[in-house]
């Protein structure tokens, strides 16, 4: 596969030059960087959770780093791959206190569709016309390498003619939740959106076990942060921006580890 | 765009517990003799709620350590996987042995627990909707690929389509696939707010139908490359696609553009046309919309055959069981052709003008489908089909 | 209650229910249309209705039979208005 474009939101500021060098040091004493809303608005999003802004405008800011306009990927031939490892979890909480509290706000009709995971990517799928192949994986960043590789072999055996693979990560409703659960997470938390727009050529590649994380890997957590199932898509981008060759990415969820490895740099040649 | 035909995957056994049945065996002679899942909610407070009944299992036993914390949706795995390995075993390395799980709902019980007086870590953890498939993990000693699909209602048959392409990139010599998904009060708070469920009894592709009834359960099978595969097996997976519907938040697209794409990927990847399939289970969840956007997609799909191919909803006894749901309809389709029988469309009874295919009404079918096809929407504009083949007795 | 207050409260429950930023539904009147896709509607899908439709239970007190047809009574602000004043008992 070849990377066309990568879009990047994270509690940071947008894409890489937002990037603090050292996250732990720029975050002080905060464990939490959350991401500021998205300037989308008006009647198409006004029922749209926070988290689904987040998705759609970090596919916006794909298109414009890659000088694409909403209809290169619209229709049936992109398929659309989305990650998260608790993306669900605001939607979910608003809607079961929002039953407990008198009030129902946050409990009618509007909402319970949102606490799906697909909420997400479907309202991606709406803003960009996307009618292609379509899969949702729960977990974090190892569930994004086995993304990252199903994109891969759907490229490879044509099942699509572009794939978009998509993270968002939220983590500021449920704060003390991921306190609670701390050994699955690092710190500070940092809320995030990433995506790449993958086409065919390039070298084959398949995820498989890694013993170790990559430098990459080690890049992304030493300069972002904990961002869950958007850090191999950061990876990602940064090995763009540097040229790597070759470069691998890993990424590690519940103790399991997984890489992806590819030859020459994932964004070359350019055209 | 004409993808290559894929290899097959074989499908040695599958395991289940369902509202009508808490095995394979008993799922398959509830279908056969129209047993009605759907009895009033016992096992949390529904006195609130419009709509209280749900395909709800009544007696959960569970195999030793299927679930340590108490949490139903991994007990409900647990069950399945223990209903599949008395059937089969998992002959292969813990590292070549591979997890892929549909769910809608994942953890969403122990989020509402752990909001409560339940302040502990674990429970926290247990919120995550990739929880129950990694508890699978550990109880299978499954040391490959673990992982969780979420395409809302669609999600086992993504599951299963999933783990087959593990197969396919040798990333596991077994693969475990399938789907599951609990009665909670969350789901049952959120299909009753949206006015989904219906007070009358199920009645898919009938004239009178008025919406669906939720259900739960889990549905698990074997998947195995043909060259490691038993002779003993149930069939094969021949095709697997998705298709988002890029249309609405909730209800599916007018024209059923995604679930149609799907279909003819599938098809495509499986290799066969119209002219080969000999059944179809639909997704048939009886709300007014589905049945008929589903009716015309398949009309389209099948063309000219499209009358003379029996297809059937199992949602009537069963309740929607979600992420359950299309794992269990594929085992369906394969248990068809082992004993030549098509369950019947249990509730539908006065056909609908608009629904005038064969839908299998009011007694099983004496047939022995070789090629099955099984559709299924979700949430979110998901869509998938398979493609499966059963194994003649 | 005078027909401008039922339409004054459905604008109320559109900002507070419906999430309609206050300036999009400042102007609307008896005619304006609901659904989506008609001209000059503010756009109400499937889910819209159902919201708005316990929302009205609600607010007036009322049971909608969602058995019937309810497309012409949720035409429009005034065609929904005197569905609701035929409902509301008067005290």
């Amino acid at each position: 596969m070849r990377v066309a474009g990568v879009g990047l939101l994270t509690g940071w500021g947008e894409g890489l030059a937002a990037l603090p060098a050292h996250a732990r040091r720029a975050a002080g004493s905060r464990s939490l960087i959350p991401l500021a809303a998205p300037p989308l608005g008006g009647e198409r999003f006004r029922r749209a959770t926070r988290e689904c802004l987040f998705g759609v405008t970090a596919v916006y800011a794909l298109l414009r780093e890659a000088g694409l306009g909403s209809e290169a990927i619209a229709g049936g031939d992109t398929a659309l791959i989305y990650v998260t490892a608790g993306g669900y979890g605001a939607s979910n909480r608003a809607f079961i206190e929002a039953a407990a509290s008198a009030g129902r706000e946050s409990g009618g009709a509007l909402y319970f569709p949102y606490t799906a995971p697909s909420a997400i990517p479907a309202e991606v799928t709406i803003e960009f016309g996307l009618r292609g192949p379509y899969v949702i994986l729960i977990g974090g960043a190892a569930a994004t390498i086995e993304a990252l590789g199903q994109a891969d072999r759907m490229l490879a055996e044509g099942t699509c003619a572009r794939a978009l693979v998509l993270a968002v990560e939220t983590f500021a409703e449920c704060a003390d939740l991921y306190a609670r659960g701390r050994w699955l997470v690092e710190w500070p938390l940092v809320e995030a959106a990433a995506c790449a727009l993958l086409l065919p050529g390039g070298n084959g590649m398949m995820a498989g076990p890694a013993e170790r994380a990559s430098p990459l890997e080690e890049a992304v957590r030493r300069r972002v942060g904990e961002t869950l199932a958007c850090a191999p898509l950061i990876g990602l981008a940064l090995a763009c921006a540097a040229g790597d060759d070759p470069w691998e990415l890993t990424g590690q969820w519940r103790g399991r580890r997984l890489a992806l490895r590819g030859e020459r740099s994932p964004a070359g040649p350019r055209r | 765009m004409a993808p290559l035909r894929t290899e097959s995957v074989v499908i040695v056994g599958a395991g289940a517990i369902t509202p009508i049945g808490s095995d394979l065996d008993a799922f398959w002679s509830g279908l056969v003799t129209g047993s009605d899942g759907i009895s009033l909610i016992e096992r949390f407070p529904v006195g609130d709620l419009r709509v209280r009944r749900g395909g709800e299992i009544k007696k959960l036993s569970l195999p030793d350590g299927a679930s340590p914390d108490g949490c139903r949706a991994s007990g409900l795995l647990g069950a399945a996987a223990a209903d599949l390995l008395a059937r089969t075993s998992l002959d292969a390395a813990p590292a070549r042995r591979a997890i892929v799980v549909g769910t809608a709902l994942g953890g969403v019980e122990e989020l509402e627990r752990a909001l409560g007086p339940d302040r502990t870590a674990r429970r926290a953890a247990g919120a995550f909707y990739d929880s129950p498939a990694h508890a699978l993990a550990r109880r299978l000693d499954a040391r490959g690929p673990v992982l969780t699909v979420s395409t809302a209602c669609a999600s086992g048959a993504t599951a299963i389509g999933v783990g087959a392409d593990l197969l396919r990139d040798d990333r596991a010599d077994l693969v475990v696939a399938g789907g599951y998904d609990v009665l909670c009060r969350f789901v049952m708070r959120g299909f009753d707010v949206l006015r989904s469920l219906t007070r009358e009894r199920v009645r898919p592709f009938d004239r009178r139908r008025s919406g669906l009834l939720l259900g739960e359960g889990a549905a698990l099978v074997l998947l195995a490359r043909e060259t490691d595969a038993p002779h003993e097996r149930l069939g094969r997976l021949l095709g697997h696609a998705s298709a988002s519907d890029g249309s609405h938040i909730a209800a599916p697209d007018p024209d059923g553009r995604g679930l149609e794409a799907a279909i003819r990927a599938a098809m495509r990847q499986a290799g066969v046309t119209a002219g080969d399939v000999d059944f179809v289970s639909a997704h048939g969840t009886a709300t007014p919309l589905n049945d008929r956007i589903e009716t015309g997609v398949l009309k389209r799909v099948l063309g000219a055959r499209a009358g003379q191919i029996p297809l059937n909803s199992i949602k009537g006894g069963l309740g929607h069981t979600m992420g359950a749901a299309a794992a269990l309809e594929a085992i369906m389709c394969l248990l068809a052709s082992r004993h030549g029988t098509i369950p019947h469309t249990l509730g539908l009874e006065e056909p609908d003008p608009e629904c005038d295919l064969d839908y299998v009404p009011l007694s099983p079918r004496a047939a022995r489908p070789r090629l099955s096809l099984s559709t299924s929407a979700g949430f979110g504009g998901c869509n998938a089909a398979l493609v499966v083949e059963g194994r003649l007795a | 209650m005078e027909p401008k207050e039922f339409l004054d409260e459905l604008k109320t429950l559109f900002v507070t229910r419906l999430k309609f930023e206050p300036r999009r539904v400042a102007d609307v009147g008896f005619e304006t249309a609901l659904p989506k896709g008609v001209e000059g509607s503010v756009g109400l899908d499937s889910l819209d209705f159902i919201e708005l439709g316990i929302a009205i239970e609600e607010r007036f007190g009322i049971v909608i039979d969602e058995s019937q047809d309810l497309a012409e009574h949720f035409a429009s602000f005034g065609t929904l208005c005197r569905f609701i004043a035929e409902r509301v008992k008067t005290p």
